[in-house]
């Protein structure tokens, strides 16, 4: 795996919730138009549901092959916004990374 | 008391993904049977919902529903539409949802434990999915529906406790309307092997109450059934034809898995007294009629005994064309005992090749008959010695 594709960039991340949320139209509609989404989106704003976070970890596991330490009662559930959310989600993989 | 009318049907099955193509192929005793596609090469044969247009403008994925959760919500929206709540529910909260199922996400079960034994892990939607009651949620979910809304799960009757105790929930008060009927997708491997292990699958056709019948086939899908007190349909300037007139349930307290005629004959008696009718009443009657050797002969006896001298009238088995869709059986032949009411037309036992002496009622052999059917009765009975009967009547 390259250094690139380790890391969980902005655009990566709004690849995934894309994925997610049209997986599962029926948790919310998105009041923004998908190709605006960017670090300072409300995922409140995208239909971003309580649950998704788990499904994302999950594609996140799968793709750089690796078990996160992740549990639905963390904080990183009180995030607000896309790029908070990103911000969390590549702390979470740097340090199963490094490890 | 208050009566409990059918405002609108809905099928996601394998004879069509409507109610008219559905009815139209139990007539015609259509043969859509082949070998189980999760499971190529073992001669199973089943009845497989095959046209994946259903899931049209659900706004529903298979990753967060299992397939018997995606039926149901399709059949619901389909019923609802046909009783002229296609674009919102009146008040929400008095709208239930009551569904039969027999065994919850199997497909779902089946792929994830796939995966468990190569070592990979699980979904995180795997607990949502398998959950029995997931298909009444969806439902909800799928159509706004926020009154009372649970599963029942009674194996092969599943469906029909969930219609009977929609009635009884219409009757209290407890809800205005109530989205009714049953849903399953139990074509799995693992599903399709565990009831091959048990030796009642047919090999060749399901024939039942023919000499030659060799066992039972099973299906998929879902059916729903739009319940509504007569009052609030008519409020909503329905002309109802059809009432959901009686319901009747017993336990064998017996064996596991044998049919028994006392529990039988005392559900088909107990629903005719729910419908303040005598037997002589009825018109048809929609047996459960599964195609082994145990059941139909059973049923036969059981419906002798509730008619005592008179002759019983015409009663067919529609799983000849449909299979056995388990918790979704129910809910398919009450639909075609309320559409053999509204059209006039008995539908036939499939595949029927010889009688058996052991069965000798008029099971409407292969071809449809055309004759007035004020009232008639819907049988279910389950593994577990668990019985229900529906009895509908005409309005006009």
């Amino acid at each position: 795996m390259s250094s690139e594709a380790s890391k969980v960039t902005i655009d990566f991340l709004i690849e995934l919730l894309q994925q997610v949320i049209a997986e599962s139209p029926s948790r919310g509609e998105s009041k923004v138009a998908a190709e605006t989404w960017g670090p300072d989106t409300l995922l409140e704003d995208i239909g971003f549901g309580s649950y998704d976070l788990v499904e994302i970890i999950f594609k996140l596991e799968d793709h750089f092959n690796i078990e996160i330490d992740y549990n639905a009662n963390n904080a990183i559930n009180d995030v607000k916004t896309i790029g908070g959310l990103g911000d969390e989600i590549a702390k979470l993989v740097d340090k199963k990374q490094a490890a | 008391m208050t009566r409990v009318v059918v405002s609108g049907l809905g099928t996601v099955s394998p004879l069509g993904c409507d109610t008219e193509s559905f009815w139209q192929a139990v007539l015609s005793g259509s043969e859509r049977f082949g070998e189980a596609s999760t499971l190529p090469g073992k001669g199973i044969r089943v009845t497989e919902v095959q046209d994946p247009s259903f899931m049209e403008g659900l706004g529903l994925s298979p990753t967060t529903c299992d397939r018997s959760a995606l039926f149901a919500a399709a059949a619901a929206r389909r019923a609802l539409a046909a009783a002229g709540l296609g674009q919102g529910l009146p008040r929400p909260e008095r709208v239930g949802v009551i569904l039969g199922n027999a065994a919850g996400g199997l497909c779902t079960l089946d792929e994830q434990y796939s995966r468990l034994h190569q070592n990979k892990r699980l979904h995180p939607m795997t607990v949502p999915k398998v959950m029995t009651s997931s298909s009444a949620s969806w439902v909800s979910i799928a159509t706004g529906a926020a009154g009372p809304c649970f599963v029942t799960s009674s194996a092969c009757a599943s469906s029909s406790h969930a219609i009977g105790i929609a009635m009884q929930f219409l009757r209290a008060g407890l809800a205005d309307i109530v989205i009714a009927g049953g849903t399953e997708a139990p074509l799995s491997a693992g599903t399709l092997l565990a009831w091959d292990a048990m030796r009642i699958m047919s090999r060749t056709q399901c024939r039942p109450f023919a000499a030659g019948r060799d066992g039972l086939m099973l299906a998929e899908g879902a059916g729903v059934i739009v319940l509504e007190t007569e009052a609030h349909a008519r409020s909503r300037g329905l002309t109802p034809t059809v009432e959901a007139a009686g319901f009747g349930f017993s336990a064998d307290a017996g064996d596991i898995v044998a049919p028994n005629v006392d529990g039988m004959t005392r559900a088909m008696a107990l629903a005719l007294a729910d419908a303040d009718l005598d037997a002589g009443d009825l018109a048809y009657v929609n047996a459960h009629g599964t195609g082994t050797r145990a059941n139909d002969r059973a049923e036969t006896q059981a419906l002798k005994r509730l008619f005592g001298d008179r002759p019983v009238p015409p009663a067919s088995s529609i799983k000849g064309a449909t299979g056995h869709a388990l918790g979704a059986a129910g809910a398919f032949e009450a639909i075609a005992t309320i559409m053999a009411i509204e059209n006039g037309m008995a539908p036939p036992t499939a595949n029927f090749d010889a009688p058996d002496p052991e069965c000798d009622i008029d099971c409407v052999p292969n071809q449809a008959r055309p004759m007035p059917i004020p009232a008639a009765m819907s049988n279910s009975f389950a593994f577990g010695g668990l019985n229900t009967a529906l009895i509908f009547k005409s309005l006009k």
